[in-house]
Protein backbone atom coordinates (compact mmCIF):
# COMPACT_ATOMS: atom_id res chain seq x y z
CA UNK A 1 0.00 0.00 0.00
CA UNK A 2 3.01 2.71 1.25
CA UNK A 3 4.45 1.36 -2.41
CA UNK A 4 0.97 2.63 -4.28
CA UNK A 5 0.89 6.08 -2.30
CA UNK A 6 4.30 6.51 -3.28
CA UNK A 7 4.11 5.76 -6.84
CA UNK A 8 0.33 8.04 -6.86
CA UNK A 9 2.28 10.97 -5.38
CA UNK A 10 4.93 10.77 -7.81
CA UNK A 11 2.11 10.71 -10.78
CA UNK A 12 0.61 14.03 -8.81
CA UNK A 13 3.83 15.75 -8.64
CA UNK A 14 4.64 15.45 -11.94
CA UNK A 15 1.48 17.45 -13.26
CA UNK A 16 1.32 20.85 -13.53
CA UNK A 17 -1.94 21.05 -12.01
CA UNK A 18 -1.02 20.37 -8.70
CA UNK A 19 0.88 23.41 -8.08
CA UNK A 20 -1.96 25.71 -9.36
CA UNK A 21 -2.97 25.29 -5.54
CA UNK A 22 0.08 26.90 -4.26
CA UNK A 23 0.85 28.95 -6.55
CA UNK A 24 -2.81 30.72 -5.73
CA UNK A 25 -2.35 30.54 -2.14
CA UNK A 26 1.41 31.96 -2.48
CA UNK A 27 -0.42 35.29 -4.70
CA UNK A 28 -3.55 35.32 -2.69
CA UNK A 29 -2.27 35.43 0.92
CA UNK A 30 0.95 37.60 -0.90
CA UNK A 31 -1.51 39.93 -1.99
CA UNK A 32 -3.53 40.22 1.09
CA UNK A 33 -0.40 40.27 3.46
CA UNK A 34 0.40 43.26 1.41
CA UNK A 35 -2.87 45.05 1.04
CA UNK A 36 -3.09 44.74 4.92
CA UNK A 37 0.31 46.17 5.38
CA UNK A 38 -0.21 49.21 3.55
CA UNK A 39 -3.95 49.94 4.60
CA UNK A 40 -4.97 47.70 7.23
CA UNK A 41 -4.92 50.32 10.13
CA UNK A 42 -6.98 53.00 8.64
CA UNK A 43 -9.51 49.58 7.62
CA UNK A 44 -9.77 48.57 11.27
CA UNK A 45 -9.96 52.28 12.58
CA UNK A 46 -12.78 52.55 10.84
CA UNK A 47 -14.08 49.13 12.29
CA UNK A 48 -13.61 50.07 15.64
CA UNK A 49 -14.03 53.87 15.38
CA UNK A 50 -17.42 53.82 17.79
CA UNK A 51 -14.97 52.14 20.58
CA UNK A 52 -12.38 54.84 20.33
CA UNK A 53 -15.45 57.30 21.74
CA UNK A 54 -15.33 56.02 24.94
CA UNK A 55 -12.08 54.04 25.04
CA UNK A 56 -8.34 55.15 24.72
CA UNK A 57 -7.08 52.38 22.33
CA UNK A 58 -3.73 51.49 22.98
CA UNK A 59 -1.44 48.97 21.34
CA UNK A 60 -1.22 47.75 17.23
CA UNK A 61 -3.83 45.25 16.62
CA UNK A 62 -2.82 44.91 12.71
CA UNK A 63 -0.74 42.16 13.51
CA UNK A 64 0.19 39.12 12.01
CA UNK A 65 -2.10 37.09 13.82
CA UNK A 66 -5.19 39.50 13.16
CA UNK A 67 -3.81 39.33 9.73
CA UNK A 68 -3.80 35.60 8.97
CA UNK A 69 -7.39 35.35 10.72
CA UNK A 70 -8.04 37.44 7.83
CA UNK A 71 -5.96 35.21 4.96
CA UNK A 72 -7.77 32.31 6.86
CA UNK A 73 -11.31 33.74 5.96
CA UNK A 74 -10.62 34.86 2.41
CA UNK A 75 -8.91 31.87 1.42
CA UNK A 76 -12.09 29.47 2.92
CA UNK A 77 -14.20 29.85 0.03
CA UNK A 78 -10.99 29.83 -2.55
CA UNK A 79 -9.25 26.76 -1.09
CA UNK A 80 -12.21 23.93 -2.18
CA UNK A 81 -12.08 24.88 -5.57
CA UNK A 82 -7.91 24.18 -5.26
CA UNK A 83 -8.73 21.01 -3.47
CA UNK A 84 -11.26 20.37 -6.25
CA UNK A 85 -9.01 20.44 -8.58
CA UNK A 86 -6.55 17.34 -7.50
CA UNK A 87 -9.06 14.95 -5.86
CA UNK A 88 -11.88 15.21 -9.21
CA UNK A 89 -8.62 14.53 -11.09
CA UNK A 90 -7.41 11.31 -9.46
CA UNK A 91 -9.36 8.72 -10.86
CA UNK A 92 -11.09 10.49 -13.92
CA UNK A 93 -7.61 11.90 -15.05
CA UNK A 94 -6.79 7.63 -15.37
CA UNK A 95 -9.62 7.17 -17.30
CA UNK A 96 -9.29 10.60 -19.54
CA UNK A 97 -5.68 9.21 -20.23
CA UNK A 98 -7.09 6.36 -20.78
CA UNK A 99 -4.53 4.32 -18.74
CA UNK A 100 -7.17 2.44 -16.18
CA UNK A 101 -7.61 -0.54 -18.01
CA UNK A 102 -2.98 -0.60 -18.44
CA UNK A 103 -2.68 0.13 -14.12
CA UNK A 104 -5.34 -2.50 -13.97
CA UNK A 105 -3.18 -5.49 -15.15
CA UNK A 106 -1.06 -4.92 -12.64
CA UNK A 107 -1.61 -7.01 -9.43
CA UNK A 108 -3.12 -5.48 -7.38
CA UNK A 109 -6.18 -4.84 -6.36
CA UNK A 110 -9.43 -2.08 -7.39
CA UNK A 111 -10.04 -1.13 -3.58
CA UNK A 112 -6.20 -1.19 -2.90
CA UNK A 113 -5.18 1.57 -5.77
CA UNK A 114 -8.43 3.67 -5.03
CA UNK A 115 -7.54 3.58 -1.43
CA UNK A 116 -3.62 4.65 -2.23
CA UNK A 117 -5.46 7.55 -4.63
CA UNK A 118 -8.07 8.87 -1.82
CA UNK A 119 -4.91 8.74 0.95
CA UNK A 120 -2.72 11.02 -1.64
CA UNK A 121 -5.94 13.04 -2.38
CA UNK A 122 -6.53 13.56 0.77
CA UNK A 123 -2.41 14.08 1.57
CA UNK A 124 -2.31 16.74 -0.86
CA UNK A 125 -5.45 18.63 0.63
CA UNK A 126 -3.06 18.47 3.77
CA UNK A 127 -0.26 20.00 2.29
CA UNK A 128 -2.39 22.49 0.74
CA UNK A 129 -3.39 23.64 4.31
CA UNK A 130 -0.46 23.12 6.08
CA UNK A 131 1.38 25.56 3.21
CA UNK A 132 -1.80 28.07 3.84
CA UNK A 133 -0.36 28.36 7.62
CA UNK A 134 3.44 28.36 6.86
CA UNK A 135 2.66 31.20 4.44
CA UNK A 136 0.16 33.14 7.06
CA UNK A 137 1.87 32.66 9.92
CA UNK A 138 5.74 32.45 9.17
CA UNK A 139 6.03 34.17 6.00
CA UNK A 140 3.67 36.95 7.40
CA UNK A 141 6.04 38.01 10.36
CA UNK A 142 8.41 39.44 7.64
CA UNK A 143 5.51 42.01 7.29
CA UNK A 144 3.89 42.27 10.64
CA UNK A 145 4.70 41.74 14.33
CA UNK A 146 3.52 39.82 16.46
CA UNK A 147 0.82 41.08 19.15
CA UNK A 148 -2.80 40.38 20.82
CA UNK A 149 -5.31 39.61 17.94
CA UNK A 150 -8.83 40.91 17.52
CA UNK A 151 -11.47 39.46 15.80
CA UNK A 152 -14.72 40.54 14.93
CA UNK A 153 -17.39 37.76 14.77
CA UNK A 154 -21.13 38.10 17.28
CA UNK A 155 -19.09 40.34 19.68
CA UNK A 156 -15.22 41.97 19.01
CA UNK A 157 -13.05 38.82 20.80
CA UNK A 158 -9.54 40.14 21.27
CA UNK A 159 -7.19 37.42 22.17
CA UNK A 160 -3.59 38.00 24.15
CA UNK A 161 -0.55 37.08 21.55
CA UNK A 162 -0.24 34.00 24.26
CA UNK A 163 -3.49 32.56 23.64
CA UNK A 164 -3.39 32.46 20.17
CA UNK A 165 -1.33 30.02 18.19
CA UNK A 166 -3.03 27.06 19.81
CA UNK A 167 -6.31 28.44 18.46
CA UNK A 168 -4.67 28.86 15.21
CA UNK A 169 -3.46 25.60 15.43
CA UNK A 170 -6.86 23.73 15.94
CA UNK A 171 -8.44 26.19 13.68
CA UNK A 172 -6.08 24.76 10.89
CA UNK A 173 -6.66 21.16 12.30
CA UNK A 174 -10.36 21.79 11.58
CA UNK A 175 -10.46 23.35 8.61
CA UNK A 176 -8.22 20.46 7.09
CA UNK A 177 -10.96 18.12 8.31
CA UNK A 178 -13.21 20.47 6.30
CA UNK A 179 -11.22 20.33 3.46
CA UNK A 180 -10.71 16.75 3.32
CA UNK A 181 -15.10 16.33 2.98
CA UNK A 182 -14.83 18.65 -0.05
CA UNK A 183 -11.99 16.52 -1.73
CA UNK A 184 -13.78 13.34 -0.78
CA UNK A 185 -16.69 14.57 -2.54
CA UNK A 186 -14.62 15.89 -5.49
CA UNK A 187 -13.11 12.34 -5.25
CA UNK A 188 -16.67 10.30 -5.43
CA UNK A 189 -17.59 12.17 -8.25
CA UNK A 190 -13.95 11.43 -9.92
CA UNK A 191 -14.69 8.15 -9.80
CA UNK A 192 -18.42 8.02 -11.72
CA UNK A 193 -16.51 10.62 -14.56
CA UNK A 194 -14.50 10.26 -17.46
CA UNK A 195 -13.11 13.20 -17.61
CA UNK A 196 -11.87 15.72 -14.98
CA UNK A 197 -14.06 18.80 -15.48
CA UNK A 198 -16.92 17.28 -14.79
CA UNK A 199 -16.09 15.97 -10.93
CA UNK A 200 -14.95 19.94 -10.58
CA UNK A 201 -17.97 21.23 -11.97
CA UNK A 202 -19.84 18.68 -10.33
CA UNK A 203 -18.41 19.50 -6.42
CA UNK A 204 -18.12 22.84 -6.96
CA UNK A 205 -21.84 22.82 -7.93
CA UNK A 206 -23.24 20.77 -4.58
CA UNK A 207 -20.52 23.17 -2.35
CA UNK A 208 -22.67 26.32 -3.81
CA UNK A 209 -26.06 24.92 -3.45
CA UNK A 210 -25.56 23.63 -0.35
CA UNK A 211 -23.51 26.73 1.15
CA UNK A 212 -26.72 28.88 -0.35
CA UNK A 213 -29.59 26.57 1.63
CA UNK A 214 -26.96 26.75 4.58
CA UNK A 215 -27.09 30.36 5.03
CA UNK A 216 -30.98 31.04 3.57
CA UNK A 217 -32.85 32.20 6.41
CA UNK A 218 -35.94 29.98 5.39
CA UNK A 219 -37.58 28.21 7.62
CA UNK A 220 -38.06 25.14 4.88
CA UNK A 221 -34.51 24.07 5.36
CA UNK A 222 -34.08 24.33 8.84
CA UNK A 223 -34.70 20.74 8.90
CA UNK A 224 -31.63 19.81 6.73
CA UNK A 225 -29.45 22.55 7.68
CA UNK A 226 -27.68 20.41 10.39
CA UNK A 227 -26.95 17.37 8.40
CA UNK A 228 -25.11 19.81 5.28
CA UNK A 229 -21.48 19.69 5.48
CA UNK A 230 -21.26 23.48 4.42
CA UNK A 231 -23.13 24.72 7.77
CA UNK A 232 -19.78 23.38 9.07
CA UNK A 233 -17.56 24.96 6.97
CA UNK A 234 -16.93 27.66 8.71
CA UNK A 235 -16.79 26.14 11.81
CA UNK A 236 -12.97 26.60 12.73
CA UNK A 237 -13.63 30.48 13.65
CA UNK A 238 -15.49 28.51 16.60
CA UNK A 239 -11.86 28.39 18.08
CA UNK A 240 -11.95 32.00 18.15
CA UNK A 241 -14.78 32.78 19.83
CA UNK A 242 -14.95 33.01 23.50
CA UNK A 243 -15.77 31.26 25.65
CA UNK A 244 -15.12 28.10 23.39
CA UNK A 245 -18.17 25.93 22.16
CA UNK A 246 -17.32 22.70 23.02
CA UNK A 247 -20.35 20.90 22.00
CA UNK A 248 -20.62 22.95 18.71
CA UNK A 249 -17.16 21.91 17.52
CA UNK A 250 -17.82 17.93 18.57
CA UNK A 251 -20.91 17.91 16.65
CA UNK A 252 -19.41 19.96 13.72
CA UNK A 253 -16.50 17.52 13.30
CA UNK A 254 -18.73 14.18 13.74
CA UNK A 255 -20.81 15.38 11.05
CA UNK A 256 -17.80 16.12 8.38
CA UNK A 257 -16.38 12.95 9.42
CA UNK A 258 -19.69 10.92 8.83
CA UNK A 259 -19.40 12.81 5.00
CA UNK A 260 -16.05 11.77 4.87
CA UNK A 261 -16.80 8.06 5.84
CA UNK A 262 -19.90 8.00 3.40
CA UNK A 263 -18.24 9.58 0.58
CA UNK A 264 -15.21 7.31 0.40
CA UNK A 265 -17.40 3.82 0.94
CA UNK A 266 -19.76 5.44 -1.88
CA UNK A 267 -16.72 6.12 -4.37
CA UNK A 268 -15.44 2.82 -3.08
CA UNK A 269 -18.41 0.48 -4.09
CA UNK A 270 -18.70 2.86 -7.09
CA UNK A 271 -14.80 2.21 -8.29
CA UNK A 272 -14.65 -1.58 -7.08
CA UNK A 273 -18.26 -2.42 -9.61
CA UNK A 274 -17.09 -0.09 -12.47
CA UNK A 275 -17.24 -1.32 -15.96
CA UNK A 276 -13.82 0.14 -16.91
CA UNK A 277 -13.92 0.31 -20.79
CA UNK A 278 -10.50 2.79 -20.79
CA UNK B 1 -41.53 96.24 58.12
CA UNK B 2 -38.47 96.56 56.55
CA UNK B 3 -36.55 94.84 58.70
CA UNK B 4 -39.20 91.97 58.85
CA UNK B 5 -38.72 91.76 55.02
CA UNK B 6 -34.85 91.59 55.49
CA UNK B 7 -34.84 89.23 58.63
CA UNK B 8 -37.04 86.97 55.83
CA UNK B 9 -34.65 87.12 53.49
CA UNK B 10 -31.93 86.22 55.50
CA UNK B 11 -33.43 83.38 56.77
CA UNK B 12 -34.06 82.13 53.26
CA UNK B 13 -30.93 82.72 51.49
CA UNK B 14 -28.22 82.60 54.63
CA UNK B 15 -28.53 78.59 54.48
CA UNK B 16 -28.16 78.92 50.67
CA UNK B 17 -25.10 81.12 50.61
CA UNK B 18 -23.57 78.78 53.58
CA UNK B 19 -23.78 75.83 51.32
CA UNK B 20 -22.44 77.77 48.55
CA UNK B 21 -19.80 78.37 49.81
CA UNK B 22 -19.32 74.79 51.61
CA UNK B 23 -19.44 73.52 47.50
CA UNK B 24 -16.60 76.05 46.48
CA UNK B 25 -14.46 74.91 49.60
CA UNK B 26 -15.19 71.82 49.45
CA UNK B 27 -13.87 72.07 45.49
CA UNK B 28 -11.00 74.27 46.73
CA UNK B 29 -9.55 71.62 48.77
CA UNK B 30 -10.01 68.81 46.00
CA UNK B 31 -8.13 71.50 44.05
CA UNK B 32 -5.58 72.05 46.76
CA UNK B 33 -5.15 68.27 47.43
CA UNK B 34 -4.45 66.83 43.60
CA UNK B 35 -1.99 69.66 43.16
CA UNK B 36 0.06 68.03 45.62
CA UNK B 37 0.22 65.36 43.08
CA UNK B 38 2.83 67.01 40.12
CA UNK B 39 3.49 63.32 38.37
CA UNK B 40 2.98 59.95 39.09
CA UNK B 41 3.25 56.60 37.21
CA UNK B 42 1.24 53.13 38.14
CA UNK B 43 1.11 49.45 36.94
CA UNK B 44 -2.70 48.94 36.41
CA UNK B 45 -5.06 46.42 35.24
CA UNK B 46 -7.84 46.81 33.41
CA UNK B 47 -10.82 44.94 33.59
CA UNK B 48 -13.22 45.50 30.80
CA UNK B 49 -16.54 44.36 31.05
CA UNK B 50 -18.78 44.96 28.30
CA UNK B 51 -21.42 42.81 26.73
CA UNK B 52 -19.87 43.10 23.06
CA UNK B 53 -16.25 42.71 24.31
CA UNK B 54 -14.13 39.75 24.97
CA UNK B 55 -10.64 41.34 26.23
CA UNK B 56 -8.76 39.40 28.99
CA UNK B 57 -7.67 41.62 32.09
CA UNK B 58 -5.08 43.60 30.50
CA UNK B 59 -1.55 44.90 32.30
CA UNK B 60 -0.17 48.38 31.70
CA UNK B 61 1.45 51.20 32.87
CA UNK B 62 0.29 55.41 33.30
CA UNK B 63 2.14 58.36 32.97
CA UNK B 64 0.37 61.83 34.49
CA UNK B 65 1.85 65.30 34.62
CA UNK B 66 0.07 68.52 36.42
CA UNK B 67 -2.08 69.46 35.16
CA UNK B 68 -3.23 67.66 32.23
CA UNK B 69 -0.47 65.57 30.70
CA UNK B 70 -1.35 61.66 30.22
CA UNK B 71 0.70 58.63 28.98
CA UNK B 72 -0.65 55.49 28.65
CA UNK B 73 0.77 51.91 28.09
CA UNK B 74 0.03 48.45 27.45
CA UNK B 75 1.76 45.36 26.71
CA UNK B 76 -0.56 43.98 24.24
CA UNK B 77 -3.33 46.01 23.21
CA UNK B 78 -5.79 47.48 25.64
CA UNK B 79 -8.92 49.82 26.18
CA UNK B 80 -8.65 52.32 28.71
CA UNK B 81 -12.04 54.37 29.28
CA UNK B 82 -11.33 58.22 28.16
CA UNK B 83 -13.32 58.93 31.60
CA UNK B 84 -12.71 57.71 34.72
CA UNK B 85 -8.91 58.05 35.00
CA UNK B 86 -9.33 60.31 38.72
CA UNK B 87 -7.21 62.93 37.02
CA UNK B 88 -9.41 63.92 34.07
CA UNK B 89 -11.87 65.48 36.98
CA UNK B 90 -8.75 67.27 38.44
CA UNK B 91 -8.45 68.78 34.56
CA UNK B 92 -11.56 68.89 34.52
CA UNK B 93 -12.20 71.23 37.95
CA UNK B 94 -9.19 73.67 37.05
CA UNK B 95 -11.97 74.82 34.14
CA UNK B 96 -14.34 77.46 34.93
CA UNK B 97 -16.68 76.02 36.75
CA UNK B 98 -19.62 76.78 38.93
CA UNK B 99 -20.00 74.43 42.06
CA UNK B 100 -23.26 74.00 43.16
CA UNK B 101 -24.14 71.96 46.77
CA UNK B 102 -26.93 69.56 46.77
CA UNK B 103 -27.37 67.36 49.69
CA UNK B 104 -25.32 65.21 51.85
CA UNK B 105 -25.91 61.48 53.05
CA UNK B 106 -24.25 59.65 56.10
CA UNK B 107 -20.92 59.63 54.05
CA UNK B 108 -20.72 62.12 51.34
CA UNK B 109 -21.58 65.59 50.54
CA UNK B 110 -23.37 65.87 47.19
CA UNK B 111 -22.25 68.78 44.69
CA UNK B 112 -23.00 69.25 40.93
CA UNK B 113 -20.36 70.99 39.13
CA UNK B 114 -21.66 73.20 35.81
CA UNK B 115 -19.21 74.14 33.28
CA UNK B 116 -18.68 77.63 32.60
CA UNK B 117 -17.21 77.34 29.13
CA UNK B 118 -18.80 76.86 25.70
CA UNK B 119 -16.25 74.26 25.18
CA UNK B 120 -16.33 71.79 28.24
CA UNK B 121 -16.50 68.28 27.00
CA UNK B 122 -19.05 67.94 29.60
CA UNK B 123 -22.45 68.65 30.08
CA UNK B 124 -23.13 68.57 34.28
CA UNK B 125 -21.31 66.39 36.64
CA UNK B 126 -21.66 65.05 40.06
CA UNK B 127 -19.22 64.64 42.72
CA UNK B 128 -19.76 62.70 45.87
CA UNK B 129 -17.06 64.44 48.29
CA UNK B 130 -15.87 62.25 51.62
CA UNK B 131 -16.98 64.29 54.77
CA UNK B 132 -14.27 63.45 56.69
CA UNK B 133 -11.79 63.17 54.29
CA UNK B 134 -12.46 65.01 51.69
CA UNK B 135 -11.79 63.33 48.92
CA UNK B 136 -14.16 62.14 45.84
CA UNK B 137 -15.81 58.74 46.38
CA UNK B 138 -17.82 58.64 43.20
CA UNK B 139 -18.53 60.63 40.66
CA UNK B 140 -21.00 61.02 37.33
CA UNK B 141 -20.20 62.84 33.95
CA UNK B 142 -22.80 63.47 31.91
CA UNK B 143 -21.18 64.68 28.58
CA UNK B 144 -22.57 65.40 25.17
CA UNK B 145 -20.27 62.56 23.37
CA UNK B 146 -20.28 59.56 25.52
CA UNK B 147 -23.49 60.00 27.76
CA UNK B 148 -23.03 59.38 31.19
CA UNK B 149 -20.12 58.05 32.88
CA UNK B 150 -20.19 56.98 36.27
CA UNK B 151 -16.86 56.28 38.62
CA UNK B 152 -16.71 55.21 42.24
CA UNK B 153 -12.79 55.09 43.89
CA UNK B 154 -11.30 53.03 46.43
CA UNK B 155 -8.23 54.38 48.11
CA UNK B 156 -5.30 52.71 49.80
CA UNK B 157 -3.04 54.23 52.52
CA UNK B 158 -1.12 56.10 50.33
CA UNK B 159 -0.31 59.96 51.60
CA UNK B 160 -1.97 61.55 48.54
CA UNK B 161 -5.71 61.05 47.11
CA UNK B 162 -4.89 58.46 44.45
CA UNK B 163 -7.21 55.83 44.24
CA UNK B 164 -6.03 52.37 44.19
CA UNK B 165 -9.56 50.94 42.42
CA UNK B 166 -11.27 52.70 40.05
CA UNK B 167 -14.80 51.29 38.77
CA UNK B 168 -16.17 53.34 35.64
CA UNK B 169 -19.27 52.28 34.29
CA UNK B 170 -20.44 53.68 31.43
CA UNK B 171 -23.05 53.64 28.33
CA UNK B 172 -21.87 52.31 24.97
CA UNK B 173 -24.05 52.04 21.89
CA UNK B 174 -23.98 48.37 20.43
CA UNK B 175 -21.52 48.34 17.44
CA UNK B 176 -22.87 46.65 14.23
CA UNK B 177 -19.69 44.64 13.33
CA UNK B 178 -19.98 44.67 9.57
CA UNK B 179 -19.39 40.41 9.20
CA UNK B 180 -17.92 40.64 5.63
CA UNK B 181 -14.79 42.08 6.92
CA UNK B 182 -13.84 39.17 8.68
CA UNK B 183 -16.22 36.49 7.34
CA UNK B 184 -19.13 35.09 9.80
CA UNK B 185 -20.16 31.98 11.18
CA UNK B 186 -23.27 30.41 9.81
CA UNK B 187 -23.52 28.00 12.00
CA UNK B 188 -25.25 27.94 15.39
CA UNK B 189 -25.18 31.63 15.88
CA UNK B 190 -26.16 33.46 19.09
CA UNK B 191 -28.94 35.21 19.60
CA UNK B 192 -28.25 38.88 19.59
CA UNK B 193 -29.66 41.69 21.74
CA UNK B 194 -31.01 44.64 19.38
CA UNK B 195 -31.11 47.38 21.87
CA UNK B 196 -29.00 50.43 20.58
CA UNK B 197 -27.06 50.97 23.96
CA UNK B 198 -25.89 48.92 26.15
CA UNK B 199 -23.40 49.14 30.01
CA UNK B 200 -20.16 48.78 29.99
CA UNK B 201 -17.75 48.38 33.62
CA UNK B 202 -14.15 48.99 33.74
CA UNK B 203 -12.26 48.32 36.64
CA UNK B 204 -8.48 49.93 36.82
CA UNK B 205 -6.42 48.41 40.02
CA UNK B 206 -3.64 50.51 40.36
CA UNK B 207 -0.22 49.60 41.77
CA UNK B 208 3.25 49.85 42.32
CA UNK B 209 3.13 54.36 42.15
CA UNK B 210 5.93 56.39 42.00
CA UNK B 211 4.53 59.93 42.68
CA UNK B 212 5.65 63.22 42.20
CA UNK B 213 9.14 61.83 40.37
CA UNK B 214 10.88 63.45 37.74
CA UNK B 215 8.66 63.13 33.70
CA UNK B 216 9.98 65.27 31.36
CA UNK B 217 7.40 66.76 28.97
CA UNK B 218 9.30 65.20 26.24
CA UNK B 219 7.99 61.87 27.28
CA UNK B 220 4.27 63.00 26.72
CA UNK B 221 4.88 63.96 23.40
CA UNK B 222 7.61 61.82 21.66
CA UNK B 223 6.93 57.89 21.24
CA UNK B 224 9.69 57.74 24.02
CA UNK B 225 8.95 53.97 24.80
CA UNK B 226 7.73 53.31 28.81
CA UNK B 227 10.12 50.82 29.82
CA UNK B 228 13.42 53.27 28.79
CA UNK B 229 12.22 56.37 31.55
CA UNK B 230 13.64 55.99 34.73
CA UNK B 231 10.95 57.59 37.31
CA UNK B 232 13.04 59.08 40.28
CA UNK B 233 11.00 59.29 43.08
CA UNK B 234 11.01 62.77 45.56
Amino acid sequence: MINLIRIEFQKLFRRGLTYIGFAAILLIVLVIQVGMYVEGKKLLDFLIKSLSDVFLLEGNLINIYTVSYIVLTSLWIHIPVLVAIVAGDMVSGEAGRGTFRLLLTRPVSRGKLLTAKYITAQVYTAMLVVFLAIMSLVIGRFFFPAGDMIVLLETINIFDSTDVLWRFGAAYGYGMISMWVVSGLAFLFSTKATNSLGPVVASMSVLILFTIISNFSIGIFDPIKPFLFTTYLNGWQLFFDEPLRMDAIIKAITIMVAHITVFYLAAWLIFTRKDIQS
Amino acid sequence: MKSISLFVLLLIFTPAIKAQSLADSLVKHIITNSSKIQTFSADVLIDVDVDFIRIPIKKGKIFFKSPDKFKFRATGFALVPKKGLNFSMQKMLLQPHTALYVSSDDTNHLIKIVPMTADADYVIASLWIDKNLIRINKMEITSPKQGNSLMSFEYGNLPYDLPVSTKVSFDIAQIDIPMQFMGNMAMDKKKKDKSDKTSGNVILNYSNFKINGEIPDTFFDEEVESDSLIILEN
